[in-house]
């Protein structure tokens, strides 16, 4: 034991020195102190929002004046009985499941062909990317161009290549959700490419060297080697699209807005945006919202509770 | 180096940048900025509102002026984001049915002091009463300028297809007769283009709705829809669909009506005098022939009963948000901006649609020199009719009293109207059955938003 020895009046005292105190942090509280940080973003940045779109949607709130009275669930009262609601969810899973089911088969393919080895395919992977990198607002522009009814270039191609006699109107509300889709694909297939094609680069080649000598021609070898292969990474992919096509709102907003052509392709989004800053009743758009964020967790839930069991099997 | 002290100059390196930036950031921060939304985004308006915006500045030190413009259609719609956020700007343009709104919702300086400063007897008497506050005996908004809507059509067609073209319809079915024989679809002629974006299909609605001797809502404020003069616009509408509006008329803009008219895809359309332009650009030979027109009445419905035909007045007002940062600044742009030199330029930048709202303007000499004039004579002179005679009224207000319900602007930006043209145009629900489904709608959102007086 250390000790030392202090003067006092009747000499020098053999005293043992004090041990230094560790102001020491104990062990388990460092976790929660590392960690805080990232709490205190995770309650500010998400859940507060996401709770008070809960409190909101059992209110009556008007955007700008202060009118909030509590009503229960009396909003979602209204909206289960809303023919609008029924009808922006049906429009939405159209739109959902169009452009994704499109951007999987385009994106996949693109992959594949890019995976091959050609000259120039540095460049021709990065032009790939190209519409991803567009901004949304110029995207709506382009295609408002190329679908043009009067000067648009589809409608020369349909027609100068005899493929149509009279090309489709795009934008009529017959057509736009197909050319809302179409759209939507050239956008965002580049994201299933990059995923896609990332996975094809680290597949071990042996395994189509000895599909091959198992006499697998093309077609055997993407669906016995390729699919199974890139599965996990599509699992993904598909899970994110669907999310973020079920809840695209600019591009839809920018081709057709809400009312008039917008009729034929207001989903969810669209609606919700309509009753929180047009018609202003904030707590409606917040129910509106709420079912939304449950519907998607619903689904999430359910897509990887159906990809485990189907792992496991 | 090690890489504590790559770390520790890293840091002092970002503050020196941040305190750099800071300091060059503060005159800035400084200065009072004043943000003018309105709803003149072309080039020549921008320009002018620029130059006067610099001489402000000139005689204001310390204050900013930030103009943004917009079109018609976004107005509302960042507005209200605007006022959802807190985020007013200083001095906006607004519809008619937002200056009520508003002023009702408590949120708009008195404008008192900006009239009296361009002197309250000088401004028409239809401005005052468009803008005047009967109530609180207030002026809450002041008409940036005035101006009436109404059909522009082709004379070379009328001629090509055996009509007058000097021959105005008077009711709708003269109008959808003319209309057929416009329309030539192996040609992609059309007899009309609409705009279909829903602030134009508001526009449209009530315009006819107020040409069938109808209204929009009763007294108390209850919505009216199922009433016989709009069942009977709805049919009106469904026939001009299917005869002679093109498929994708819903899809196009309102300018893309312009361009219809001026390269002869369409034969009429509805609008306003900043049309010339468009015309001057992309049919100079029309232009140059006398054949772009415009008819100084428009027809009226089957129950009009001898009243006349209603159609829109343009004139959004200026509006000073009371809770914005500096709205006294804001007021003080406004009285320079009415300044009877800078007034005469921003009226003179589109010459053919804004009338100016006082009425020394209109008879000053310089105005009345206004280049433009000499060509456009026929269309200033059709609106001028149409004010004086015929009391055009603002979006959305089939009869003066509208301007009281303080759910308009709510029901404007609503997809309610709208959505009732959309279903019934596209053959989805006939005419009563959408109607009924709109006053459901309506009523609905007038009881949600607290505003149910019957």
């Amino acid at each position: 034991m250390p000790s030392t020895s202090r003067s006092s009046p009747l000499g020098p005292l053999n005293l043992p020195r004090p041990e230094p105190r560790e102001r020491r942090v104990p062990e388990h509280l460092w976790g929660y102190v590392l960690v805080a940080p990232a709490v205190l973003l995770v309650l500010g940045l998400i859940l507060y929002p996401v709770g008070y779109s809960f409190w909101l949607s059992l209110h009556s709130k008007h955007a700008y004046m202060p009118i909030e009275t509590f009503i229960g669930l009396e909003n979602f009262v209204w909206i289960w009985q809303d023919e609008d609601f029924w009808r922006s969810i049906r429009l939405g899973m159209v739109y959902a499941f169009g452009s994704l089911s499109l951007q999987i088969v385009v994106g996949v393919a693109v992959a594949l062909l890019l995976n091959q080895t050609f000259v120039g395919r540095g460049f021709v992977r990065a032009l790939a990317l190209f519409p991803y990198m567009m901004p949304t607002i110029v995207v709506v522009i382009l295609m408002r161009w190329i679908f043009n009814d009067s000067y648009g270039v589809a409608k020369f191609l349909l027609e100068g290549s005899g493929l149509m006699a009279r090309a489709p109107v795009f934008f009529d509300p017959d057509h736009v959700m197909l050319t809302m889709i179409l759209a939507s694909t050239w956008t965002f297939f580049p994201f299933v490419v990059i995923g896609v094609l990332a996975r094809l680069q680290t597949i071990d080649l042996e395994l189509y060297a000895a599909a091959k000598v198992d006499g697998a021609g093309v077609l055997r070898q993407f669906w016995h080697v390729t699919l199974p292969q890139i599965r996990g990474v599509l699992f993904v992919i598909v899970l994110l699209r669907f999310m973020f096509m079920f809840t695209k709102f600019d591009l839809i907003w920018l081709f057709a807005g809400a009312g008039g052509l917008g009729y034929f392709v207001r989903t969810l989004p669209i609606y919700t945006f309509v009753k929180s800053f047009g018609e202003l009743q904030v707590g409606f758009g917040a129910a509106l919202s709420v079912i939304m964020f449950t519907m998607l967790s619903a689904f999430a839930a359910a897509y990887f509770r159906l990809f485990r069991r189907d792992e496991h099997a | 180096m090690t890489k504590h002290s790559a770390f520790a100059r890293a840091l002092r390196a970002g503050a020196a940048a941040i305190a750099l930036a800071v300091f060059a950031a503060a005159p800035a921060m400084a200065q009072k900025v004043v943000n003018v939304w309105h709803t003149e985004p072309n080039a020549r308006t921008k320009a002018v509102i620029d130059g006067i915006i610099a001489d402000f500045e000139k005689e204001n030190p310390g204050v900013k002026v930030v103009q943004e413009a917009l079109a018609w259609g976004d107005l509302d719609k960042k507005m209200q984001a605007a006022l959802a956020s807190g985020a007013f700007p200083e001095v906006a343009h607004g519809q008619a049915y937002n200056e009520r709104s508003l002023s009702a919702k408590g949120l708009l300086r008195p404008m008192n002091d900006i009239i009296a400063s361009i002197g309250e007897q000088d401004i028409f008497p239809v401005v005052r009463k468009l803008n005047y506050n009967t109530t609180e005996k207030t002026y809450y908004g002041l008409a940036h300028a005035v101006g009436a809507d109404l059909i522009i059509y082709r004379k070379d067609h009328m001629r090509e297809a055996g009509l007058d073209p000097e021959k105005a319809p008077a009711t709708w079915r003269e109008w959808v007769d003319q209309l057929k024989k416009l329309t030539d679809k192996s040609k992609g002629r059309y007899g009309l283009s609409l705009a279909g974006p829903g602030f134009f299909i508001n526009e449209d609605i009530y315009m006819w709705v107020g040409s069938n001797g109808g209204r929009l809502f009763d007294e108390k404020g209850r919505p009216t829809f199922t009433e016989k003069p709009v069942i009977e616009t709805l049919e009106f509408w469904k026939e001009l669909a299917d005869c002679c509006l093109a498929p994708d008329w819903l899809s196009r803009g309102y300018l893309d009506t312009f361009g219809d008219l001026a390269t002869g895809k369409a034969s009429m359309i509805l609008g306003w005098g900043r049309g010339t332009d468009y015309f001057e650009q992309y049919a100079p030979d029309a232009v140059a022939k006398g054949d772009i027109n415009v008819f100084r009445t428009k027809p009226v419905g089957p129950s009009a009963g001898g009243k006349p035909f209603l159609t829109q007045f343009d004139s959004e007002a200026w509006m000073i948000f009371k809770n914005s940062k500096h709205p006294e600044e804001g007021a003080a742009f406004l009285k320079f901006f009415h300044r009877a030199d800078n007034y005469l330029k921003y009226i003179q930048s589109v010459p053919v649609h804004f009338f100016p709202v006082t009425q020394s303007l209109r008879t000053d000499t310089r105005y009345l020199a206004t280049p433009a004039f000499q060509k456009w004579k026929f269309w200033i002179d059709a609106q001028h009719e149409v004010i004086e005679k015929y009391e055009p009224k603002p979006l959305m207000i089939t009869e003066w009293k509208d301007l009281d319900f303080p759910f308009i602007a709510e029901l404007a930006n609503s997809t309610i109207l709208v959505d009732m043209v959309t279903e019934v145009t596209r053959g989805q629900r006939t005419p009563v059955e959408a109607a009924r489904r709109a006053q459901q709608r309506a009523e609905q959102l007038i009881t949600q938003l607290g505003y149910r007086k019957w």
